[in-house]
Order: C-alpha cells, then sequence, then structure tokens
C-alpha cells in the first residue's frame, strides 16, 4: 500500500515538475568549416646578451612549417598590435590577438645560458580561452636553431590535431645535374623544408632509390660502381659506403624492414627478378618470391609482419602483398594500366603507389585490403611516393617538359585530401625522394 | 720477522711520515690530472651538442590579461571579427589532374637511367615515358569522375548553408520532436533553432583530414548569462579529453567555436532564457571530413 503511495507521488511529481535540472537543450551541429586555423607566431623575445638573430629566425620558420600543412593560417605579423618585449613582460593581451582573428597564439623567450648554448623557450595559447596549452623550453647550441624551430612546430602541430608530427626529419633524394644524355646523378640530403642541404656522394658513380633506415643513421640505395649495379648502405655518420651482399645478378630497390635490421630487395638474373630479405648481420639473404614473372618494389607494413611489392604474374603490372616469408600472396589491384613503386604507410592503413594508365602517371593511395583506392595527385609523370614520417603527407617527384633542356624534376608534397600540394625547393633537378623517420 | 716487526711498530712513526706525504701528494696529483683531463669527469659543451635538454613550462601569473571572454565580446563587434560565413575553405584553387600540362609528344621523361636490359625490365617498368592508348577503356576516367565526386562531395560539405545541411537539420529536429527533451525543444522554433546551428557551424573551424573523423563527436556543456553570452563551457567527456590527443584536439576545435566572438552572444530568442540557459552542443565531424 505504501509502495503504491509512493508511486503515485512519485508520477504526480513528474507531471509537476517538469523542468528539472536534467532535462536541457540539445544541439548537434554536423556542418562547420574546413578552413586552416588562423594561428599569430610572435617574434621571440631575446633577453640581454642572447641571439637577436634567432629570435628573429625562429618564429619564421615554425610559420612557414605550419603554412606549409595547409591546416593552418599564420596571421600577417604586420597585423600585430602587441609586440614581443611586451608579451614577455606583461603576457599575452588575449583581446588584441582576438582583434586580428588570430585563434591561436605562439610566443618564445630566447635567452643565453651560462654555458654560452641558447635555452630557447615557447608557448602556445588558446586565444579565445586565454589559456596555455602548451610550453616547452629547448637549450641547445646556436648553429640548432633551425632544428629547434622544427621541434616546435612539432609540439604545435601535435597540440592541435592530437596527431604527430614530420617537421624535424630529413629527406634524401637524387639530385640531378648536367645534360640529359650523361646526367649526373649525385646522394643528397636536405631538412624537410629543404634547408641544411649537402650532397653525400660526389656524383662519379650513378646512384638511385635511396630508402632511409628507421635508425636513421643509414641509408640503403642502389648504385653503378664499376659499372656492376648493386645494393649499397652508407652511414650517414661517417660517409662509409658498402656493398649489401654477393649476388650473382643484378640487385635492385632496397628497402629497410621496420626495425631497420633487414634490407629486401630485388634481384635479376637471366630476365627474371624476385625478392630476397637480408638480415643485416648474418647477411644471408632469403629468397622470398619463386616466379618466372617480375617481382620487384618490395615494401614492409609498419609491423613488419606483410610485404607490398609489384608483379606482373597475373599479365598486367600489379600490385600484390604477401607474408614476410613468402606465404599468402594477395593481389590489391585489377584497375587498368600499370602499378608500381608501393610504399606502406607508416601508418599502416594506406599504401601508396604509382599508377601509369591512358598516357598519364599518378600518385594514389589503396587500403591493405585493396579496397578505396584514390588518386590524388597527377601530371606529365609523377613517381617515386614516399610518406612523411605521421603518413599524412607524401612526397614525390614530378616532371615537366620544360623549355630547351627538355623538362624539370622538381620534388613536392602533398597531403592525403590531395588538395594541398607544394614543391619543396632544391638547388636543381631532383627526384627519387625518401622522407627519413623523425629524427632521434 | 719482517712481519712481526712491522706490527710492533706504531701506526705512524717518524719513518712512515715521508712515505705517508709522498703517497699523499701523489694521489692529489693523480685525482687533480684525473680532474683536469678525462672527459667524463669534466663534460666539455661541444661534446653533448646533439642532446637537446627540454623543460615543460607552465602558464605562470605574468599573464594579467585573463578576462572574462563576455567583456572582450562587447568591445569587440563581432561583425569585425568574425570571417564573412560565405568565404570557402582556403585551399590551393586547384588540384594538379585538373589541368595537367600538356605533354610534350617527342620527349620522353628520363627519371631512372636504363642501364641494362635487366633494369629496364624490372625496376624501371613505370618511368617509362606516357604513350597514349586509345584502345583501353574509360575506367580510368570512371575513377577520377569517382575521385571528383569524392572532392565535391566534400566541398559540397563546405557549404554552410547548403541543402544537406537544412534537410539535416530538419531530421535532427524531428529526432528531437520524438526524444523525452521533446516539450523543451519545441519551445524553440525550428528557426530558432536552424539560426543557431548555422550561428555555430560559421564558427566551427575544422582541420581536414582529421582521423578517427567517425568517432570523434564531442559534447559540450554550455552554460549560458542571460545577454546569452557564454559564461562556462565544458567538455562532458573530461576523462577522454586527458587521455585521447585525437579527441582533445577535436574538443578543443569545439570550445574554440563556442567562445568564438562570432557566437558570443548566441542567436537565442531572448525571451525564452528557461530554455536555453544550461544547453549541451554536440559537434560531430563525421559527415565533414
Amino acid at each position: 500500500m505504501m509502495i503504491k503511495k509512493l508511486f503515485a507521488i512519485l508520477v504526480l511529481a513528474l507531471f509537476i515538475f517538469p523542468g528539472s535540472a536534467s532535462a536541457e537543450l540539445n544541439v548537434n551541429v554536423t556542418q562547420g568549416t574546413v578552413e586552416p586555423l588562423p594561428i599569430a607566431v610572435t617574434n621571440f623575445y631575446a633577453e640581454p646578451n642572447a641571439d637577436r638573430e634567432i629570435a628573429q629566425q625562429l618564429p619564421q620558420v615554425i610559420g612557414k612549417n605550419l603554412e606549409r600543412t595547409g591546416l593552418f593560417k599564420p596571421v600577417d605579423p604586420r597585423a600585430f598590435i602587441q609586440d614581443a618585449a611586451s608579451i614577455a613582460k606583461d603576457g599575452p593581451r588575449f583581446g588584441e590577438w582576438r582583434a586580428i582573428n588570430a585563434q591561436a597564439l605562439v610566443t618564445g623567450t630566447v635567452t643565453a645560458a651560462p654555458d654560452g648554448r641558447a635555452r630557447v623557450e615557447f608557448r602556445l595559447w588558446d586565444v579565445f580561452s586565454q589559456q596555455q596549452l602548451s610550453g616547452m623550453a629547448y637549450t641547445t647550441t646556436k648553429q640548432n636553431w633551425r632544428r629547434i624551430a622544427h621541434i616546435i612546430s612539432d609540439e604545435i602541430y601535435k597540440r592541435l590535431t592530437g596527431e604527430d608530427s614530420y617537421f624535424d626529419s630529413r629527406i634524401v633524394y637524387i639530385a640531378e645535374s648536367g645534360p640529359l644524355q650523361g646526367r649526373i646523378k649525385r646522394l643528397a640530403i636536405m631538412d624537410q623544408d629543404g634547408h641544411n642541404h649537402h650532397y653525400l656522394t660526389d656524383g662519379k658513380a650513378l646512384v638511385l632509390t635511396p630508402r632511409f633506415s628507421p635508425n636513421q643513421q643509414l641509408i640503403t640505395y642502389m648504385a653503378y660502381y664499376n659499372n656492376k649495379p648493386r645494393v649499397y648502405l652508407y652511414n650517414i655518420d661517417n660517409g662509409q659506403q658498402q656493398v649489401l651482399g654477393d649476388f650473382p645478378g643484378m640487385t635492385f630497390s632496397p628497402r629497410f624492414s621496420p626495425d631497420g635490421g633487414k634490407v629486401v630487395m630485388s634481384m635479376s638474373q637471366g630476365g627474371n627478378s624476385e625478392i630476397y630479405v637480408m638480415d643485416l648481420r648474418s647477411k644471408r639473404p632469403v629468397r622470398l618470391t619463386n616466379n618466372s614473372a617480375i617481382d620487384t618494389s618490395p615494401s614492409f607494413s609498419p609491423d613488419g609482419q606483410r610485404i607490398v611489392f609489384e608483379s606482373d604474374r597475373g599479365g598486367t603490372q600489379q600490385l600484390y602483398t604477401m607474408n614476410a616469408d613468402g606465404t599468402d600472396v594477395k593481389r590489391i589491384t585489377f584497375g587498368e594500366g600499370r602499378y608500381a613503386n608501393p610504399v606502406w604507410s607508416p601508418r599502416g592503413d594506406l599504401i601508396a603507389f604509382t599508377r601509369l594508365y591512358s598516357g598519364k602517371f599518378y600518385i594514389g593511395v589503396i587500403r591493405p585490403d585493396g579496397s578505396g583506392e584514390r588518386l590524388i595527385t597527377t601530371a606529365w609523370h609523377v613517381e617515386g611516393p614516399t610518406w612523411s614520417p605521421n603518413g599524412r603527407v607524401l612526397a614525390y617527384f614530378k616532371e615537366v617538359p620544360s623549355g630547351r633542356e627538355g623538362k624539370r624534376v622538381r620534388l613536392y608534397t602533398v597531403d592525403l585530401t590531395g588538395f594541398n600540394e607544394r614543391e619543396v625547393p632544391t638547388p636543381g633537378d631532383a627526384s627519387d625522394p625518401a622522407w627519413s623517420p623523425l629524427n632521434p | 720477522m719482517a712481519a712481526a716487526t712491522a706490527y710492533d711498530q706504531p701506526p705512524f712513526s717518524p719513518h712512515m711520515k715521508l712515505p705517508l706525504a709522498v703517497s699523499l701528494l701523489f694521489h692529489i696529483f693523480v685525482f687533480l690530472f684525473s680532474v683536469a683531463t678525462l672527459p667524463y669527469i669534466s663534460p666539455r659543451v661541444e661534446d653533448d651538442s646533439d642532446l637537446i635538454p627540454v623543460e615543460i613550462i607552465r602558464e605562470d601569473e605574468r599573464t594579467t590579461d585573463k578576462k572574462p571572454v563576455q567583456s572582450e565580446v562587447k568591445r569587440q563587434p563581432p561583425q569585425q571579427i568574425e570571417k564573412p560565413p560565405e568565404k570557402m575553405p582556403d585551399r590551393p584553387p586547384q588540384m594538379t589532374a585538373k589541368t595537367p600540362p600538356k605533354p610534350v609528344a617527342p620527349a620522353p621523361p628520363d627519371a631512372v637511367p636504363l642501364p641494362s636490359k635487366e633494369e629496364k625490365t624490372a625496376e624501371t617498368k613505370a618511368a617509362q615515358p606516357p604513350k597514349p592508348d586509345k584502345k583501353k577503356p574509360f575506367l580510368i576516367q570512371d575513377n577520377q569522375q569517382d575521385q571528383q565526386d569524392e572532392f565535391k562531395s566534400l566541398l559540397k560539405n563546405l557549404m554552410p548553408d547548403q541543402p544537406a545541411a537544412q534537410e539535416n537539420s530538419q531530421a535532427q529536429d524531428k529526432a528531437a520532436e520524438s526524444s523525452p527533451l521533446a516539450r523543451f525543444a519545441q519551445q524553440m522554433s525550428g528557426s530558432e533553432m536552424d539560426s543557431l546551428r548555422s550561428q555555430l557551424s560559421r564558427c566551427w573551424k575544422l582541420m581536414s583530414g582529421a582521423r578517427n573523423a567517425e568517432n570523434l563527436a564531442v559534447d559540450i556543456k554550455l552554460f549560458i548569462n542571460p545577454d546569452r553570452t557564454i559564461r562556462d563551457a565544458q567538455v562532458a567527456d573530461s576523462l577522454r579529453y586527458y587521455a585521447d590527443s585525437h579527441y582533445r584536439a577535436a574538443a578543443d576545435s569545439a570550445l574554440r567555436a563556442v567562445r568564438n566572438p562570432g557566437c558570443n552572444p548566441l542567436d537565442l530568442p531572448p525571451n525564452k532564457y528557461e530554455m536555453w540557459k544550461v544547453m549541451t552542443v554536440t559537434f560531430d565531424p563525421r559527415e565533414m571530413l
């Protein structure tokens, strides 16, 4: 009886007090505006005795890095109301930054450490909430300031997108010069933004297809020394080169395993090429494919379990995947034309490739199971995709007919949406890029 | 006997003083020499130039200009700060595929040298010059069309006031009407809800290509002043905010939207304060990215 009364009171209460605190308006917003985030990167304040040049150059590099992603739009410094000294003394006056439509703000200070090095401090602010989102300080030699700019860019990118970044990384590529007949090809290396450029080889021997080791100290590539095409290892630290294995045929198309302990490559003998994997310690090669067709361009998945490669075993040149021991071969592309240069993304979710169809080259991506193929850029000749360390951007080379010399070859990057294509500055013609992992 | 003689001597006999002093001097010399020469005792700056010490800098008290958002908003009219709502995303105007350079037929690309026939057949197949093949069907064009449709659909989504958005909002209204909270939503008219949604859409800036966009819906609880400015905004799932960097970035984007001067004051009917003084806004990017 008592229970019935209580229930009746409860039901009555629900009718009498419908506006209880738990009932509130819900709004579902599913449409926004896809556009770059306006970000203000101020000059860094140089303390007395600190290097003023670094304080001015750091934010320029950071701003350019962020702008190149297509995700950020640096606010023109000429619009800034508050200067670096004022920020260092009083902190940001957020109202002034809102007035110039900045939604994120980067400030910093450079001080001279007692040992002569520079201490660079940066802060990332959310202008609307007036909160600091991130703040770090780095102490380094003055010569290393550009790397600090990349590391700060990485921190900003990661905090605002939630994803790993790629600014503190390098690109090794083939620098081309001279006439088309008798082209000189040298191994060159630079930061991902084209700075700190230098050559690793002198151009006396032809070099091709450089690939970074995951541990950064080694590059593997193909070179013609004494007219013998072989796969070589190049130690970035000491400049030493050594041939990888002694194979009876031509070896080419090398690529490291994700742990850096193995190199997978192709060997051609008697017109037939097969894929081999070699442990760098034992130097023992293991044959992974055994087919009368041409199997080449192998690339490991990031977990090291699978390998994607190109083969014409089905009649046309297509992409296949197989286990790391050569078993369980599956064809993943069935499109018209030819597929080549497959590269597994470091995120593991996509495989980039070159596709030649109907007289045009394309750079595309496809899921490892063969679904979701997308062609994201094209030109008269585009080839050799390589992934940024975070798997969001592809670098490749593009060749276009140009003037008397016949062609202009340059490196480009494009993000996965396919819209944000940028040229990577190089001193001359450039091909075959390979993007390094993040610097250690 | 010699050992017995030694035991018989006092610990610091006059005969031991000189050797002890020499030994002490020798040890001091060795110690000073080590300090001066061994690298691990006295590290040199250039030896660790590759190491970059990192410190975490916290927000200190030098930030003196922390004022409520709404007070700043009053000084900054929304029209001056907010971008024009009809502005399209700031992207490069075209993809390379749409304006391919005209191929110069007689000049084949020579990207990869062909030192031998073996390599030509194996490594550099894809580097061959393009040869138009008229016999082949136009499947690639279908693929291209599909790709362009994908891009078009993305562009189409960028328009804040497109028909699809209207249909979507109407569907949401219907869903709201059938919910237990319908009696409250019904007191906000459809046009009032559309107006609020449209305003929040303009303030919500998304970055393209976010990973796991289908799982990044963020609920923001708003506490609103009678003058329709936002008093406080909280992420409903604070646990995930600190555990998931992707979610945190998405939540920060949503918080920026509700704190945007363009959304303060919110486009709400002033006479229905009880209806909207506390509300939850779900920012769901799955249809956008």
